[in-house]
């Protein structure tokens, strides 16, 4: 139907969406203090870290990105023939189809389809779990924690990482911004950090807080209590032993970082993934971030610009890469796909969704039967083909080498999805 | 019987429902009693009427931070402390972001309307957020028309706002809901063509009959929200989720049953904030205990403490004088804006504020407000600084400035040790500020 003609209020807000954070403030560092005028001259000075030769280390690299709100499957991997035409008017004037086979198309993602075409990027269709909940936060939660069972408190990654090595080092598992709950295991922290040029213990941070250091450094080794005070204290000793083995990766940063001012939030977060890899830092798996695929509304100008963000910087993420990129696959996860039919400006919460894995080593074409166009569950939502923890289960063995039978119950039947 | 007004009690009142206390706050609970406190603290009748920036024509009036400067200045300056926390509260509670509008100036508006129904009917409270245009632009309500309804805002309305997940509807609720909430379009100011608010345009909305709860009829926003309302999941649901943020744990179900009688006849919010914070339960050992503090309440915190100070106009960032316009910025560092929440589902809680990346936040951060203090004119940063030379008293005047009674004796090492770190008295008291902020004192409210 038409839509009715409405005020033009806000129409700007539908011509170009800002994702990034923190409108107007600048990136801070060194606001005060003597050493806020000569930063970066004292960068990695004196850095302890063990750089890892990559031809050396033959295990694979994790990156798992979490595309929140609930990614459209049918509007991202665009179905041909008459069973979409009957669900949605297109996708819209923005997208831009690139054609992977007879019946697909990837909506605004030429590195992505490239990646098809050469084999190196797994679709995994029709992926969740019949009970799933359509509430963004159940849903994110049963993702996160690879498990139905909202008693648990860990995380599918988490779990996976801490049993690589006993003892793992903080650095094993890494957040781009705040500790993602797939991260969590018991008895580990994770590192997780947001600005490179925010990072105490590196740089002039010990030059501008002499005093905090040294009352900070002098905390005995901090109890490894379970009260809040013990747990900050454990948590300020967690930074200060990670900084100074960061500085290599401020380093590399500050070299290029300003090439990075065309891409969107996800290009300049996976820039910063490259940095840590490049660093030979012992990370095993990181977590990125990007939100705004909740597509109620706006949808078709949306969704082409988020594809393209995310095809932009995982592209850029390969590049930037070098001779580390064999050793790194890319997983997106979504906490559910959305409904079949368009509600007129969008598509509301839904169940299966569609799934990428991407990277040199991938086992490359469709995986998991995508769900039937003309076919749906009670709630009128699309069938779930693929169990989620097949999904997962698929990655952390392809990548990890961890069983996945160790980290997800009910005992999974993991996608062969790395080769 | 009447929570006794000890020193830690009293502190712990004015952490929790305020933003901490100076020591001859603490001093007046103590001698007033608790329950006096927390009629003072709730007459809003001295509250004062806040001021919105200029807007003057033209398409965005200001951005982001100045939002954040205006909630900071409001915050650390009102004589009405407890009715700004709760409009914190109700902003995580109905979180909205200004960045899918592009609009701050909404949101700034919708922050001044969350305040002005803090404390009143919750189902009025639950009125004028469907109404406000900031909220009905990011759960996209002003684009929910007949025949083609959006499930946004119903869905988070009974999950988020008021039932709780699951709690006594179903999916099917859900898009009937959707149906009763289309319609909506924004209203322009005449002068800076800026939305002021919403209306239902007839042409727009479903009139036909829709059911819900299991009743049927022509229901409209209104209805919904009287029968979202009268349901013992809704007066649960708000003082659990009350009764989460304050005191931080999961509530007792005899302390639930306690709060909602208090709540559950009049809808007062009054009635349900004065119930929990004379509750003795509130004042147990395991809320006590800790409840890490989240970024924007913590400098507010640290805002009272050392006085800081605000330019007249709050989008003026130039002033150097006007110590408090780095809050927004140390915000921002420290991971929590005013008007960013992550989601609709507002902010995280508790020991989530735990992770490498808000310890990185709190530690960056303790260092400029270290130097920022010392740097201040007046007599804060001077009788600090003359304290340096003498620790213990030292040690004493920075977390009584912070609103802490008690403190653990490591706590107070690490101070001294950073007081001793330099020889000049300045960067020695820049450094044990610092080291104070990040203490667990501080860090825990």
């Amino acid at each position: 139907m038409t839509v009715p003609a409405r005020s033009n209020l806000l129409a700007q807000a539908h011509t170009r969406r800002r994702f990034l954070a923190g409108l107007g403030l600048a990136a801070g560092a060194g606001l005060l203090g003597p050493a806020a005028i000569s930063r970066a001259s004292s960068l990695a000075a004196g850095s302890s870290y063990d750089p890892v030769d990559p031809a050396a280390d033959t295990g694979l690299i994790l990156v798992s990105i979490q595309l929140g709100g609930g990614m459209d499957a049918l509007g991202t991997v665009v179905p041909s023939g008459p069973g979409y035409s009957a669900l949605r008017p297109g996708p819209g004037p923005e997208a831009d189809l690139h054609r992977i086979d007879s019946d697909f198309s990837l909506n605004s993602m030429p590195y992505l389809a490239a990646q098809f075409e050469a084999g190196r990027l797994a679709v995994v269709h029709g992926v969740g779990d019949p009970k799933a909940s359509l509430s963004h936060f159940d849903a994110t939660d049963m993702w996160e924690k690879g498990s139905l069972d909202f008693g648990t408190t860990s995380g599918w990654l988490g779990r996976s990482l801490s049993r690589l090595v006993n003892d793992p080092d903080p650095l094993l598992g890494v957040s781009v911004g705040p500790l993602s709950p797939t991260m969590r295991a018991p008895g580990w922290s994770p590192y997780a950090f947001s600005d490179p040029y925010d990072l105490p213990w590196t740089g002039d941070f010990n030059e501008d807080a002499a005093g905090l250091a040294a009352a900070l450094s002098a905390d005995p080794s901090p109890v490894a209590g379970t009260d809040l005070a013990s747990r900050v204290r454990a948590s300020q000793a967690l930074v200060r032993d990670v900084g100074t083995r960061l500085c290599p990766v401020i380093d590399r940063y500050e070299s290029h970082g300003d090439d990075e001012d065309d891409l969107e939030a996800i290009g300049m977060d996976l820039g910063l993934v490259a940095e840590f890899i490049n660093a030979g830092l012992p990370t095993r798996a990181f977590h990125v971030g990007m939100d705004g695929f909740d597509t109620h509304s706006g949808q078709d100008y949306d969704l082409p610009y988020l594809l393209r963000s995310l095809d932009t910087g995982i592209g850029r993420f390969y590049d930037a890469l070098g001779p580390n990129a064999g050793r790194v696959v890319v997983m997106t996860w979504t906490e559910f796909g959305r409904r079949p039919e368009w509600n007129g400006q969008g598509t509301e919460h839904g169940t299966a969704g569609t799934q990428f894995v991407v990277g040199p080593r991938v086992a490359g074409g469709h995986h998991g039967t995508p769900s039937p166009l003309d076919r749906f569950d009670d709630d009128g939502n699309f069938l779930v083909t693929t169990d989620f923890r097949d999904y997962l289960g698929g990655v952390i063995q392809g990548t990890l080498g961890v069983e996945a039978a160790a980290i997800l119950e009910p005992v999974p039947s993991p996608l062969e999805l790395v080769r | 019987m009447e929570v006794p007004a000890t020193p830690a009690n009293a502190a712990h009142l004015l952490r929790r429902s305020a933003w901490g206390g100076l020591p001859f706050e603490i001093d007046q609970v103590v001698a007033d009693g608790i329950e006096a406190t927390v009629d003072r603290l709730l007459d809003v009748s001295v509250a004062p009427v806040p001021t919105e920036p200029d807007y003057g024509p033209g398409a965005v009036p200001f951005e982001g931070e100045v939002v954040n400067l205006w909630f900071y200045k409001l915050a650390a300056t009102s004589p009405t402390p407890a009715l700004e926390r709760l409009m914190w509260f109700w902003h995580g509670h109905f979180a909205c972001d200004y960045l899918k509008s592009e609009a701050p100036d909404l949101l700034l508006r919708q922050l001044i309307t969350l305040r002005r129904h803090a404390l009143g009917r919750f189902d009025d409270l639950l009125a004028v957020v469907t109404h406000d245009p900031a909220m009905n632009v990011y759960l996209d309500l002003h684009t929910s028309v007949v025949g083609q309804p959006n499930e946004n805002y119903a869905r988070e309305l009974m999950e988020l706002f008021s039932l709780g997940a699951n709690q006594g509807y179903t999916q099917a609720d859900v898009a009937e809901v959707g149906r009763c909430f289309t319609g909506y379009d924004l209203v322009g100011d005449e002068r800076t063509g800026r939305p002021i608010g919403t209306t239902v345009q007839p042409g727009l909305h479903d009139f036909g009959d829709k059911a819900v709860f299991g009743r049927h009829g022509n229901f409209d926003a209104d209805d919904v929200i009287a029968m979202i309302v009268e349901r013992p999941q809704c007066h649960r649901f708000v003082a659990q989720r009350m009764w989460y943020r304050y005191a931080g744990t999961v509530p007792a179900s005899d302390v639930v049953r306690d709060l909602v009688q208090a709540f559950a006849e009049r809808l007062e919010i009054r009635d349900l904030l004065g119930a929990m914070l004379t509750h003795p339960a509130f004042y147990a050992d395991d809320v006590q205990a800790g409840l890490v503090s989240a970024p924007v309440p913590t400098l507010v915190r640290a805002a009272r403490a050392f006085e800081l100070t605000f330019p007249d106009d709050v989008g003026d960032f130039d002033d150097e004088r006007a110590t408090g316009r780095l809050l927004p910025e140390f915000g921002y560092r420290m991971g929590q804006v005013v008007g960013e929440p992550p989601n609709v589902g507002g902010w995280p809680h508790n020991d989530t504020w735990l992770d490498a990346r808000h310890a990185t936040g709190r530690l960056v951060t303790g260092r400029d407000l270290g130097w920022l203090v010392v740097e201040q004119e007046g007599p804060v940063a001077a009788d600090l600084i003359a304290a340096s030379g003498s620790p213990g008293d030292f040690v004493a005047l920075v977390f009584g400035r912070f609103g802490v009674v008690q403190w653990s004796d490591q706590s107070a090492d690490q101070i001294r040790m950073a007081l001793v770190a330099d020889r000049d008295p300045i960067v020695a008291t820049a450094a044990a500020i610092a080291t104070a902020f990040v203490t667990p004192e501080v860090t825990l409210t």
